[in-house]
């Protein structure tokens, strides 16, 4: 029975009536962006948008991409080193914090929980432009303390403009999204398994070589994978901090092709440029399943009930407590004070001269501006709405992959998987095309704000996937035999099981929401302006003061969010 | 009076009438059925590249015409925007404000409508494309520094001094602005001299090559020049409180921008009478004073652009026909400027 996989003719009709819709559902909000990558990147020439008639079929993109040495000798080299670079930092930062988190007695694990998370709340860009306020060679922050302080002349001692600096950056930006996945899966596993290991003489180094990292492996390669694809197709940082430092990735091509300052964007480049990662990301999930395949191995909760274990830290408390406050320290405090003090001295430097520049003039421009206003209901509706979406129709895909023989199941798996491997502007421009054309009447609202965002399906689906495949059917069969009907069963059992996945993909998703801005804009009209956007033009306008006014703003009102979602989504306990 | 002297008179006489007349064209019986109209259509929607370009108008406009209610946009992708609308039958925008690229864009896809300019007093030099645009202002690159640490005597006077030692560890440029000034400067010195320049820019001078505001690593001293900026943009970085200026290096880049009615503007009336006033002497007096915007061309009736022209810079003025091959040369020189190719 624990091999055995839902057939149709085991479903009753509600089962699958809420499947198929999912499914649909899925399909629809993933095949428009990703057809629309496809269609992009063969179709030209440059000055023609692909779905004009003048456009036609052409090789073109791919063969200028493609036959440029520099791809080979310098682009690939130095896309390599820094997404290895990043993926390693951050998985092992993130791992160790939401192990601290989870699975250990670290005091205020709450609040950490909220702090690691905080660099998820604003664009990359202006945590990038806090972080060069911090440690530019010249005038950072914590160069001139270092200089002073060592007594050193010069520039540095620390550089951000490298490859090292963009690493630790990048890593400080991505990390949250891996800790949020990585505390679902502690938080679900049964520690019954590494109480019998210690009980039989194992150390607990050997436990967690030999039972712990196996039985969580579904719930961590996930993250992995996707860290690896986020990484490889990462815009921002590597532009604002790569750039200077001479290090050429993937996605200078992307900003070069989209941003010309009096012509039309070349789509088709673009697109041309993100294909690998559709190659790369088909090539990771084949990894991913074959690594996977003998599902019973990871499943870890089973009918009976069971309280999780807080490892006492003991002497290793402070070390803990060090690392966590570094991390938090390094990712959100420091660019948090950076994003107060500019919001009220602008790009003063932070001397006691600059004390008397002190000014509300930042949160009175925010507050005169109409668009503050409107963004506000805006975005709380169109990140709330869309995360909603996006954790539903990723848990029913997850379900579908996970306990049917549906034959297209592994064609949704791969599908649900490539969505992250789009990048935002084409995502948007997808949207933006087929809505124009559709007569629903939703463009220039925030309803299409609402299933544009929805298409990054792959966090949930991975993370649904990986939650079910720790619990074992036969909870869903002693219900089924029972007598309760299957929606009866994934209410009652399935998803409190799965809370704790389901709600971390929640709060990640709705933060993303918060934070999205690419495609606000290519979607922007009056009627659906977001905070986001907001934001980015009072930051690009050079209106330091109102821009991180509203950054801090952001922080303030969403934080208290998550920390409610987690105290009220995520149950204590799992199996009572 | 001599024949010299009454034909001098008659001239300064033609001068006061055409300049009188093109100060009164809002009160010209056209104008002001126009008007009527555009009050009855009650609203008018306009786009242009930025927001900053755009925020300044409704208010501006309603000083002379009150009375229509503006919806404005301000982005990087409106030309895609209206080009994908327009094809989907969608008609939302009434008046369309780009680079001359930007504006040819939509003309070559006949977006655009004729209007006639000269009732808004343009004269047939700023009335462009055919009919289809008026010239409203221009932008013109700029050297960007630092005004609290940087004394006047040390700022170059050519692009090519900012090659100088002195210079080097100190620079910043935008990623998107400085391979377009070296693609402009292409087509005046040719393609091997301006990649040439894009070599030693990128190998000799440190040069902090981002994508962050400038105006941040200019005010906190982490840079102290900012090379390939838009004049109009520093001066407004000025006036938020940072401490920068600016000068205009020899040869002087300028590009110019022109304003549009849309073939299928849901509002016409309202839309030209909105597009005229833009393009107007008194439109361009209210973009001046809102966002620093002048005319740099030659012979403009411009203080700012006199200024320019009496320094003794070479002005280039980008001609729309150009783009082609300054694209091309741009993207050149980002691949050597990123140090992709030498």
């Amino acid at each position: 029975m624990a091999g055995a996989k839902r057939t149709p003719e085991g479903l009753d009709w509600a089962a699958k009536l809420v499947l198929g819709a999912g499914a649909a559902f899925a399909v629809y909000l993933i095949v428009v962006p990703l057809g629309m990558l496809l269609f992009t990147a063969f179709r030209g020439p440059a000055d023609a948008l692909p779905f004009e008639p003048q456009a036609r079929w052409t090789l073109e993109h791919a063969r200028n991409f493609y036959s440029d040495p520099v791809l080979y000798r310098r682009i690939i080299p130095d896309t390599l080193i820094f997404a290895a670079g990043t993926v390693a930092l951050t998985f092992t930062t993130a791992f160790t914090l939401a192990w601290l988190v989870e699975r250990t007695d670290l005091p205020a694990r709450e609040t950490w929980f909220s702090l690691i998370l905080l660099p998820l709340l604003l664009p990359t860009p202006v945590l990038a432009v806090a972080w060069i306020f911090l440690a530019g060679p010249n005038a950072g922050w914590i160069n001139l303390g270092l200089r002073g302080f060592l007594g050193l002349e010069g520039q540095g001692p620390v550089d951000i403009f490298s490859m090292p600096g963009l690493i630790v950056c990048q890593s400080l930006a991505t990390t949250p999204f891996v800790f949020l996945l990585l505390t679902a899966t502690l938080r679900s596993m049964n520690p019954s398994f590494e109480e019998a290991s210690a009980a039989s003489g194992a150390s607990p180094m050997t436990t967690f070589r030999r039972v712990t990292l196996p039985v969580l492996l579904p719930g961590i390669l996930a993250p992995l994978i996707l860290v690896l694809l986020i990484t490889l197709e990462q815009f921002d940082l590597p532009l604002m901090i790569g750039l200077p430092a001479k290090i050429v990735v993937f996605s200078y091509r992307i900003l070069f092709d989209l941003n010309p300052p009096d012509s039309l964007p070349n789509y088709g480049g673009a697109a041309a440029v993100a294909l690998p990662f559709l190659a790369i990301g088909m090539m990771l999930l084949f990894v991913y399943n074959r690594l996977i395949r003998r599902a019973d191995s990871f499943v870890t909760v089973t009918g009976k009930a069971y309280r999780q274990r807080q490892l006492p830290l003991g002497r290793w408390r402070i070390p803990a407590l060090a690392f966590a406050g570094l991390y938090v320290a390094a990712a959100a405090v420091l660019p948090a004070l950076v994003l107060l003090w500019t919001s009220f001295f602008g790009y003063a430097a932070p001397t006691p001269a600059s004390l008397e520049k002190a000014s509300l003039d930042g949160y009175r421009t925010l507050f005169a501006e109409p668009a503050f206003w409107a963004g506000l209901g805006n975005t709380f509706l169109v990140a709330g709405l869309s995360a909603l979406i996006v954790t539903t129709v990723g848990a029913i895909l997850g379900w579908i992959i996970v306990r049917t023989r549906f034959a297209g199941r592994h064609m949704l798996d791969f599908m649900s998987f490539m969505s992250v491997g789009i990048p935002s502007v084409i995502a948007g421009l997808a949207v933006m095309l087929v809505y124009l054309s559709l007569p629903i009447g939703i463009y220039g609202t925030v309803w299409i704000l609402v299933l544009a965002y929805s298409y990054r399906i792959a966090v949930t689906t991975r993370i649904a996937r990986a939650g079910l495949m720790q619990i074992h059917r036969e909870l869903e069969e002693a219900s089924a035999a029972s007598g309760a009907r299957w929606l009866a069963t994934q209410r009652r059992i399935v998803v409190p099981l799965l809370m704790p996945a389901l709600a971390s993909g929640f709060i990640f998703l709705f933060i993303v929401g918060v934070r999205e801005f690419t495609i606000a804009l290519v979607l922007f009209s009056q009627e659906n302006v977001v905070l986001s956007v907001v934001l980015w033009r009072l930051f690009q306008n050079g209106q330091a003061a109102p821009s991180a006014a509203l950054a801090s703003i952001i922080i303030v009102l969403v934080l208290p969010i998550v920390v409610l979602a987690r105290r009220y989504l995520v149950p204590r306990h799992l199996g009572e | 009076m001599t024949r010299i002297g009454k034909g001098l008179s008659a001239f300064l006489l033609a001068l006061v009438l055409a300049g009188t007349a093109q100060a009164q064209w809002h009160t010209s019986p056209e104008v002001k059925a126009l008007y009527e109209a555009a009050k009855k259509e009650g609203q008018v929607v306009f786009w242009g590249t930025q927001e900053r370009e755009v925020k300044w108008v409704p208010q501006a406009f309603a000083q002379m015409f009150p009375g229509i209610a503006m919806k404005t946009l301000g982005e990087n992708e409106i030309a895609t925007k209206a080009i994908a609308e327009a094809r989907a039958g969608r008609h939302e925008v009434d008046v369309f404000w780009h680079g001359y690229a930007g504006v040819g864009a939509l003309k070559q896809r006949e977006l655009l409508a004729k209007v006639d300019w000269s009732m808004f007093g343009l004269p047939p030099g700023d009335i462009v494309f055919d009919g289809h645009a008026g010239f409203t202002n221009t932008i013109a690159y700029a050297f960007a520094y630092n005004k609290d640490r940087v004394k006047p005597a040390d700022l170059p006077k050519k692009w090519t001094d900012v090659l100088d030692p002195k210079y080097k560890g100190k620079m910043a440029a935008s990623a998107f602005l400085l391979p377009f000034l070296v693609g402009n400067l292409g087509l005046a010195w040719g393609e091997e001299k301006a990649m040439q320049f894009a070599r030693d820019l990128a190998g000799q001078t440190d040069l902090l090559l981002t994508r962050a505001p400038r105006e941040s690593l200019l005010q906190s001293g982490e840079r102290l020049y900012a090379t390939a900026e838009v004049e109009s943009q520093v001066r407004l970085w000025a006036a938020e409180g940072n401490a920068v200026d600016f000068v205009i290096l020899d040869p002087a880049i300028v590009a110019p921008f022109g304003v549009a009615v849309m073939a299928k503007a849901p509002q016409p009336s309202a839309a030209r009478l909105l597009a005229g006033w833009i393009a107007s002497r008194e439109g361009r007096l209210a973009r001046q004073k809102a966002v620093f915007s002048y005319d740099y061309r030659p012979g403009a009736d411009d203080p700012e652009g006199r200024k320019l022209h009496a320094s003794g810079v070479q002005v280039l003025v980008f001609a729309p026909e150009q783009a082609e091959r300054r694209n091309e040369l741009a993207r050149k020189a980002a691949a050597i400027l990123t140090q992709q190719a030498r």
